[in-house]
C-alpha cells in the first residue's frame, strides 16, 4: 500500500535546547520523508533525538532551525489542522492519574469531534484492557495499553507513537504488531519512533537510523537485516590452540583473545565455529547482537566494524547466555 | 471541540470548589454564630481601640462601626477572607497548566487539536467560574451563620456586595498564577513567585495600611490587597467600582499575557 505521497517531512531540522550556541545539538540537521501507508521506524539509543523530533512535529516544541510538514501542512503554522488528523502516543504517558480511564477516553474522543464506542470495545476487547479503573491503577503495561487505544481509537490518518511497546508483554506486542499492518493495510501511516531494533524489524518497512541528533541512514528494513552478525565470546582451556584456526573459519572475523577467551565475529551458521572447538573444553559460550551502531557501521562502513584501537567491540548488553558446560 | 475542556475541567473541579465552599461556608458561618450577644461586638470594638495600629492594618477606621454586627463581619471576616480565597486561587491557577505541564500531561492534552492558548483560556475560565461558586457557597454560610445569631440583627443584603467583592481578587491572583504557568515552565519557579508575590502583596498592604508614614505605605498601590477594601465595602453597601476595575484589569492583562508566552515557548 506504499504510495510516492510524501505525509511527514523534515527539512534541515535542527533543535538546540538552551539558550546560546555552546549548548549541543538535540537535533541536527535532519532531513527526512515519510510516504503514505508506510509504517516508519525511527531508530535510535536513549537520547538520539527520537523523542525532540517527535515533539517539533506536534508542535509541542519549535525548532532552532529548519522546519517540518505534515500533510504538506508546515507543523507550526499549521498545527490544529495536522493534529486534527494525527494520533499521539508519547513516550512516557502521564494521564490525570485520578480519572478513570472512560473518562480519559471520552475526553480525548470530543476533543477529536466524536467518539466510535464500539470501536473502543473492540480495541479494549484486543488488548485486555478494562476501562473501568482509575489511571492510577492501571500497571505500567495497562497504562501503555490505555495510551494506544487513546491514539488509534479515532483511526487517525497518522499515527506517531514514540516507544509505543515499552511496557507491553509479549502477547499484548503482538497484538500491537497486528493492529499496525492492519492501519497500514487501510492506507494510513505510521511513525514510530524505537530503541529496538527487533521491534522496527517486525512491522516496519523503512528504518531511519538517528545518532547523537544526526540522521545516519534511511533504508528498508530487509535492507538492514542483511548486515546482521553477532558477537560470540567462548572460554575455553586453551585458548591458543584454537586462536590461529578460527581466522579460516567461514563467516568467522576479527578473532581476539583475551585470557581464555576468544571472541570473534560472527556471520552465517553457527556450525563451522562449533566445529572448530570440537577438540577443545568449552567452559562457556555467550552470545551478543550487535548493536544499532554496529548494524549501521557494518552496513555503511564496508563491513568494518571495529573499534579504532582494534579491538573487537564490546557488545552492550548480553542479549543470550547460551550454555555452560558443567565439568 | 469548542468548550470540551471547559466542561472538562468543571467537571473535573467542581468536587473541590464544594469543598472550599462548604469548608469555608462553614467558617463563615461559624465566624457568625461565635457572637454571643450585642455586648461582645462593643467588647471586640473597644480591643481593636487598643490597637489602633492593627484596627488600621484590617481597614477599620471608625472604631463605632467595629461595634455593629456589620462591622463585625467585616473586620472578622471580609477583611480577610481575600486572603484564604487566594490560596485557592492559586491551586486552580497550577492546575490550569502547570501541574499538567509538570506532570508531562500536556504531551499527550497539547496533541490534541486545540491551540494551546484556547486550551489555557478555556481551563482558567473554568477554574474562574469555579472560584466563583465557592465564594457564593462561602457568602452563604455566612448568611445563614448570620440569620441564626439573634445578636447580629442587620441588613443581610450587605452581604451580597460584601461577597461579591472577593471575586475579582481572587480573579486577579488566578491571573497570576495562570500568567506565571504561561511564562515559566518549571513549576517550582513559578509557585514561589506566586506565592512571594501573594504573600508579599497582602504583607505590603497590611502594614502599608498600619503604619499610614512608612515606605510600604507608598508602595502600597503595588499590592493587589489594596484594591480589596472588605470593610468599607461593607460600610457602605456598595461595590467600590474603581477597585473592582482595576483587579478585572490587572487579571486580564495577566491572563493575556499569560496565554501569549504560553502560546510561544517550548513546553517542558
Amino acid at each position: 500500500m506504499e504510495s510516492k505521497e510524501v505525509v511527514l517531512q523534515t527539512t534541515n531540522l535542527s533543535k538546540r535546547y538552551g539558550r546560546g550556541s555552546t549548548s549541543p545539538l538535540a537535533l541536527d540537521d535532519l532531513s527526512l520523508s515519510v510516504r503514505r501507508g508506510e509504517i516508519f521506524g525511527y531508530l535510535g539509543p536513549n537520547g538520539a533525538g527520537k523523542t525532540t523530533t517527535i515533539r517539533i512535529l506536534l508542535d509541542l516544541i519549535r525548532p532552532t532551525l529548519g522546519s517540518a510538514a505534515i500533510f504538506g501542512l508546515d507543523a507550526q503554522q499549521h498545527s490544529l489542522e495536522i493534529r486534527q488528523r494525527v494520533g499521539f502516543l508519547p513516550g512516557e504517558l502521564a494521564l490525570w492519574s485520578g480519572e478513570r480511564a472512560i473518562n480519559v477516553i471520552r475526553y480525548f474522543g470530543r476533543m477529536r469531534g466524536g467518539l466510535d464506542m464500539n470501536y473502543v470495545r473492540e480495541l479494549c476487547d484486543r488488548f485486555q484492557f478494562d476501562f473501568s479503573k482509575r489511571v492510577r491503577q492501571y500497571s505500567t503495561g495497562n497504562k501503555r495499553k490505555l495510551g494506544l487505544i487513546l491514539a488509534v481509537m479515532n483511526r487517525p490518518e497518522l499515527l506517531i507513537l514514540d516507544e509505543p511497546t515499552s511496557g507491553l508483554d509479549p502477547l499484548m506486542q503482538q497484538e500491537f504488531n497486528r493492529l499496525m499492518r492492519e492501519f497500514r493495510a487501510d492506507g494510513h501511516t505510521v511513525f514510530l519512533s524505537s530503541h529496538l531494533l527487533s521491534e522496527v524489524q517486525a512491522i516496519c518497512d523503512r528504518v531511519a537510523i538517528l545518532r547523537a541528533g544526526q540522521l545516519k541512514a534511511v533504508e528498508h528494513v530487509e535492507t538492514l537485516t542483511q548486515a546482521d552478525f553477532r558477537w560470540v565470546t567462548v572460554k575455553v582451556k586453551d585458548v591458543s590452540a584454537v586462536a590461529d584456526r578460527l581466522d579460516r573459519v567461514p563467516g568467522i572475523s576479527q578473532v581476539t583473545t583475551r585470557h581464555e577467551c576468544v571472541t570473534v565475529r560472527l556471520q552465517g551458521d553457527f556450525d563451522p565455529l562449533l566445529r572448530a572447538f570440537e577438540d577443545q573444553y568449552v567452559i562457556d559460550l555467550r552470545v551478543k547482537e550487535p548493536t544499532l551502531e554496529e548494524i549501521f557501521l557494518e552496513f555503511y562502513d564496508d563491513g568494518r566494524a571495529h573499534d579504532p584501537t582494534g579491538a573487537p567491540a564490546v557488545p552492550s548488553e548480553d542479549r543470550v547466555a547460551v550454555m555452560k558446560e558443567h565439568a | 471541540m469548542s468548550g470540551v475542556t471547559f466542561l472538562e475541567t468543571v467537571r473535573r473541579g467542581w468536587r473541590t470548589m464544594l469543598a472550599w465552599g462548604i469548608g469555608l461556608g462553614l467558617m463563615g458561618y461559624f465566624q457568625a454564630v461565635i457572637v454571643p450577644d450585642a455586648d461582645a461586638l462593643q467588647e471586640y470594638a473597644e480591643l481593636y481601640q487598643t490597637m489602633p495600629e492593627l484596627m488600621e492594618g484590617f481597614g477599620l477606621t471608625d472604631a463605632a462601626f467595629g461595634a455593629t454586627p456589620e462591622g463585625y463581619l467585616a473586620t472578622q471576616w471580609f477583611s480577610f477572607i481575600l486572603v484564604i480565597f487566594a490560596v485557592y486561587a492559586v491551586f486552580a491557577g497550577l492546575a490550569v497548566t502547570a501541574n499538567d505541564e509538570d506532570q508531562g500531561i500536556l504531551n499527550a492534552a497539547l496533541a490534541l487539536p486545540i491551540r494551546r492558548w484556547r486550551f489555557m483560556a478555556e481551563r482558567a475560565a473554568a477554574y474562574a467560574l469555579l472560584i466563583i461558586g465557592a465564594i457564593v457557597i462561602s457568602g452563604l454560610g455566612v448568611w445563614f451563620g448570620v440569620e441564626s445569631t439573634p445578636a447580629l440583627t442587620m441588613d443581610t443584603s450587605i452581604l451580597i456586595p460584601a461577597t461579591v467583592n472577593i471575586i475579582p481578587g481572587a480573579l486577579a491572583i488566578l491571573a497570576a498564577t495562570v500568567f506565571f504557568g504561561g511564562v515559566i515552565r518549571r513549576k517550582g519557579l513559578m509557585t514561589a513567585l506566586i506565592t512571594a508575590l501573594v504573600v508579599g502583596s497582602y504583607f505590603l498592604d497590611f502594614i502599608g495600611r498600619a503604619a499610614s508614614e512608612s515606605l510600604a505605605s507608598d508602595l502600597r498601590g503595588l499590592s493587589l490587597f489594596r484594591y480589596y477594601d472588605g470593610v468599607e465595602v461593607v460600610r457602605l453597601n456598595a461595590l467600590q467600582w474603581g477597585n473592582v476595575a482595576v483587579l478585572l484589569a490587572v487579571a486580564a492583562i495577566l491572563l493575556v499575557a499569560g496565554l501569549v508566552s504560553f502560546q510561544r515557548r517550548d513546553l517542558a
